[in-house]
């Protein structure tokens, strides 16, 4: 009878994961929560991720940027934000006409672009994404492994990139969807031999816990509105990049600023898992400083990854390959939902749009 | 023709058959064996030397081969995280550098005479001095917002700057911006350019401060991989293109090596790190040779980025297995060979008494009862030779024992064949004898019968005629009274006295055989002694010589009263028939037979003897021979001859007429089985 009971729950889990990895486009995840919208156009909604870093620390302090919400109501708008775990969360609300705008990895940012007229503004993040697994392996190692990933996720169509770069494809893996915080216990339990991930999570695998990162992948996040919107209300996206350029300087202006900032992003963290995050917020200090290093240095547009067969192209030409954007969707499509020229012109004219005027909420005016 | 069966296998040539087609006759037990052995311990060592090279499959134990790839793996993370981070704190020191120095006011106020004139070597000599403060600086330029140079720190004179968006970034950046890595005219090595725009105090850029910087000093200890990699560790820095940026340590298959900035590596672990990626590949280097390689990729602003790449020969991995595996291998081999050697004298030592097994066990086939394989020791061929010896002696006294059955089988067949014909004599004499006194008494009592009506019929006539004379009557009456009557009486009783003695012949035989022997140990000499006594007074009266001569023979076991018989019956017999005109000598003579454990006993006589026809008929119930000058039933032969068959023996007789004759009985020395004729 105990052998029965063992069986029954070996091949339950069995089931479940078999299902996991089958689970397709439309996945939901299970942090979806119920957001609260505008109704109408004056009420700017912005997606954002807080498990993302450095881009959740960013979002933090542009939400408590009084500046930003001064100038937005000049304008006759308000700036609401609201949590997703994923980039592919954000572009289904984004697609629906739920959010103005958005922050996303460079793969949903293209899937963005491919699946409706979005306009990209500017660099939100210059970083790694990670596969990680129990055992120290290279990437051919994988085959026949169990691998967790989270749909539609910047990491997702770098694990696919990756396994097709060493020979491998879907069918020579086992795929588990689930979502990024479930990924390391999950890696703990022996549910997945490895994971594909982004900052925070794939330091807190190695450093607290000691797995092992087998190849990384610098991948771009940036900041995307829907285009509509851009077109009527340029001003508000201007204002919404020199929010996103002026919450850059003040962290790099002193430590103390990054520390609150990650102290707001744990909270944040918390009240969006509805459990406590296992990293502190001294533990994601150095983790944000090293991120926003390269955002710090020139928030722009890789020149790399605009150029022809440059990462960018090469992620739509792997996207259009396993069918994850539309056949349309070219890269000249694509290229020209970027416009570099607006970070551009508000970095040239920093004083106009006041990127050295902090008044963060929380924080003694400068 | 004999008949030939081939394997269906060894038809289709296979090693096993190969291997037995080249050894021929040597493809014997001891051959398969000590290359059993061998396989088996090859088999076993290519195990063992895959389990500790390859690891086991389903448990955590890796081999060794994975242990060195793992370790190697983490050395070459280990020295690209290193050296990363050793490029980009070194990149950001420059940064740094010059930011302080653009960012310091007595720059602006040094710098801002070029502005005005850019001949006035005010401006120059403070590059200068600035270049020979920083020796890692080859030049310091200062460039207007145009991208035009102001003023150079190498000769001060105005030349244009290489033209891209170095200056836009710089500006864009507002602070240190490094840039791409750079081949500056009239040099041979890259040189990174990191700008830093100049304000006035207004806070207005109003020039860049350009460094170029050698890397020499960043690029010599990142050549030097440390010992844990090997002679062939290395480390390779490339732009994001591709384009080398560092020496290298190898040449490339044509046999030069490649140039800095002249040279784009097309091997993926620096594509890899030039295109963002990071981690560890097991594929080819920029020579095609089969590597290790953990790839980097340095970030050094959104614009662009460097690749690293750490990386080690996989022969150089492979080296310390290679040379341990060859050092099993040399121990097995050694192994194998004292395997080989030992497992031959072993088996050739076992297979021998195998050999002596089979080859006995063949000769006892052939019916070599008597052979033995003498194999000693406790080990299974011992115990099997043991086995085989004492199954051979069992089977060997079986097939004795089942041969003197046999034997005695046939004995007794023939004794019953005998007996049988014997019984149809026997019948036939005792009808032909009985009937002769039978029809005698017949004959008479018919006679005799006659005889009385005769008698009858003369006492009714001189009864009629009575008073009168019948001297005839009388006389015939007389005779029949006196003669003819007790005549035919006599021959009567005659018939039946001679009837009489047959039949109780017939029963004395008939008793003889009932009589159930006492067999006892018997001293054979004293027995014949005695025989010789109890016919003493007949001896002495005939002046009979007899000599007895009987060799020490062992303890006789047999009946007493039937030898007794037996010999005072010879004995009588050679007394009775002796020849009355010459002196009679009897010789008794007795000897063992050891191999058949047999006594046999010679009574001679120089008697009368026996016609040699009639020998056969001697031992024949109530059969006579020869003169019939002495009385006898003719049964005490007969009888002789039943005697000794129950004992066990045999009786034989050789005569010659008129010189004597020989009587040869021999009986078993230890009787164990009693016989019943």
């Amino acid at each position: 009878m105990l052998c029965f009971f063992v069986l029954a729950f070996v091949i339950s889990r069995w089931v479940s994961i078999s299902h996991d990895s089958t689970v397709k486009a439309g996945d939901n995840s299970s942090y979806d929560r119920h957001h609260d919208f505008g109704t109408n156009e004056k009420i700017l909604d912005l997606g954002i991720q807080p498990l993302w870093l450095p881009a959740g620390i960013v979002a933090e302090v542009m939400k408590r940027d009084r500046h930003l919400r001064r100038e937005l109501r000049k304008l006759g708008m308000e700036i609401r934000f609201h949590p997703f775990s994923k980039g592919a969360d954000v572009n289904r609300s984004l697609h629906s006409g739920q959010l103005e705008g958005g922050m996303g990895g460079d793969m949903p940012t293209i899937s963005a672009c491919a699946n409706g007229p979005v306009r990209v503004t500017s660099l939100m993040d210059m970083n790694f994404t990670a596969i990680v697994s129990r055992d120290f392996m290279v990437l051919s190692d994988l085959r026949g492994l169990r691998l967790g990933y989270a749909f539609g996720s910047n990491a997702h169509y770098m694990l696919l990139s990756a396994l097709e770069r060493n020979g491998l494809n879907e069918a020579d893996v086992t795929l588990v969807s689930m979502d990024a915080p479930d990924m390391l216990p999950a890696l703990e339990r022996g549910d997945i031999e490895a994971f594909s991930a982004w900052e925070p999570i794939t330091t807190l695998a190695t450093q607290r816990h000691g797995f092992n990162v087998i190849h990384k992948f610098l991948s771009t996040g940036y900041l995307y509105f829907a285009h509509t919107f851009a077109e009527r209300h340029p001003e508000a996206v201007e204002r919404l990049v020199a929010a996103q350029f002026r919450a850059l300087r003040w962290l790099e202006r002193s430590e103390a600023h990054l520390s609150l900032a990650v102290s707001w992003s744990t909270r944040s963290i918390h009240n969006f898992l509805g459990k406590e995050f296992a990293l502190t917020a001294n533990e994601m200090k150095p983790m944000a400083q090293k991120s926003l290093r390269h955002l710090w240095s020139l928030p722009l547009f890789p020149r790399n990854g605009m150029a022809n067969d440059g990462h960018l192209e090469q992620a739509t030409r792997f996207l259009g390959r396993i069918g994850k954007i539309p056949p349309h969707a070219t890269w000249t499509s694509i290229k020209n939902c970027f416009h570099p020229e607006t970070g551009e012109r508000i970095l040239k004219d920093a004083n106009l749009h006041h990127l050295d005027v902090f008044d963060i909420h929380g924080v003694l005016p400068e | 023709m004999t008949p030939t069966f081939t394997h269906p296998r060894a038809a289709r040539g296979t090693i096993p058959a190969i291997v037995k087609t080249w050894l021929g006759g040597r493809w014997n037990l001891g051959t398969r064996l000590i290359l059993g052995s061998g396989v088996l311990f090859l088999a076993g060592m290519v195990l063992i030397v895959h389990g500790f090279m390859m690891g086991i499959p389903w448990t955590p134990l890796q081999g060794r081969v994975q242990q060195q790839r793992t370790e190697t793996l983490r050395q070459l993370e280990l020295i690209a995280n290193l050296h990363k981070e050793q490029i980009e704190a070194w990149l950001l020191e420059k940064q740094k550098d010059i930011g302080a120095i653009a960012s310091n006011r007595t720059a602006f106020d040094e710098l801002a005479v070029s502005f005005a004139d850019p001949t006035d070597p005010q401006a120059f000599h403070y590059l200068q001095s600035i270049a020979a403060s920083y020796p890692e600086f080859e030049l310091l330029e200062l460039i207007n917002l145009s991208g035009e140079t102001i003023i150079s720190s190498i000769d001060g004179s105005v030349r244009p700057l290489i033209r891209d968006r170095f200056v836009d970034n710089v500006l864009l950046a507002n602070e240190s911006y490094t840039g791409r890595a750079i081949l500056m005219p009239g040099r041979t090595w890259p040189l990174f350019r990191v700008g830093h725009p100049i304000h006035d105090r207004k806070g207005n850029a109003v020039a860049i401060l350009v460094a170029a910087i050698n890397p020499d000093s960043l690029l010599d200890r990142l050549l030097d991989t440390g010992k844990s990699l090997g002679e062939t560790g290395e480390a390779i820095l490339v732009n994001d293109t591709g384009l080398l940026l560092s020496t290298v340590k190898h040449p490339l298959p044509g046999g030069h090596f490649p140039e800095p900035m002249k040279h784009e590596i097309k091997a993926a672990p620096a594509i890899l790190a030039a295109t963002g990626h990071e981690g560890f590949i097991e594929t080819q280097d920029y020579r095609g040779e089969p590597v290790m390689a953990a790839f980097r990729h340095i970030r050094i602003n959104p614009v662009w980025g460097m690749g690293l790449v750490v990386k080690v020969d996989r022969k150089e991995l492979i080296a310390p297995l290679e040379r341990e595996v060859t050092g099993i291998i040399a121990t097995s081999l050694i192994l194998f060979f004292l395997l080989i050697v030992s497992n031959t004298v072993m088996i050739r030592k076992q297979t021998r008494l195998l050999h002596t097994l089979s080859q006995t066990a063949g000769r006892f086939s052939e019916e070599n009862l008597s052979v033995r394989t003498q194999i000693a020791g406790d080990d299974e061929v011992g115990i099997l030779g043991r086995s085989f010896d004492r199954m051979a002696q069992r089977i060997q006294t079986a097939m004795e024992e089942i041969t003197a059955e046999m034997i005695r089988h046939r004995q007794t067949s023939q004794e019953l064949s005998q007996a049988n014909d014997e019984l149809k004599d026997f019948a036939y004499i005792v009808s032909h004898d009985l009937r002769s006194p039978l029809l005698s008494v017949q004959g008479f009592t018919e006679e005799l019968q006659m005889d009385l009506e005769a008698l009858e019929r003369s006492i009714t006539g001189v009864m009629a005629r009575k008073n009168e004379e019948h001297p005839v009557a009388e006389k015939e009456i007389t005779e029949l009274l006196h003669t003819r009557i007790p005549e035919d009486i006599r021959f009567i009783r005659s018939a039946t006295t001679k009837m009489e003695r047959l039949v109780n012949a017939i029963l004395t035989l008939s008793r003889m055989g009932r009589t159930v022997l006492k067999f006892e140990p018997l001293d054979l000499h004293t027995l014949v002694e005695n025989n010789v006594n109890a016919l003493g007074f007949s001896v002495k009266e005939k002046g009979i010589t007899i000599t007895i001569t009987i060799d020490a023979l062992p303890p006789l076991v047999s009946d007493r009263f039937a030898l007794e018989q037996i010999i005072g019956n010879l004995l009588s017999n050679a007394i009775k028939y002796l020849e009355p005109h010459r002196p009679g000598i009897i010789r008794i003579h007795g000897e063992t037979h050891q191999d058949t454990k047999t006594v046999t006993l010679c009574i001679q006589d120089n008697g009368r003897g026996i016609a040699t026809t009639d020998i056969p008929k001697i031992f024949l119930m109530f059969q006579r021979v020869g003169r019939q000058d002495t009385s006898g039933d003719g049964i005490g032969l007969s009888y002789v001859r039943t005697l000794i068959r129950r004992l066990g023996g045999t009786i034989s007789c050789e005569s010659s007429l008129g010189e004597g004759t020989v009587f040869r009985l021999t009986i078993p020395a230890i009787h164990t089985n009693i016989k019943h004729s």
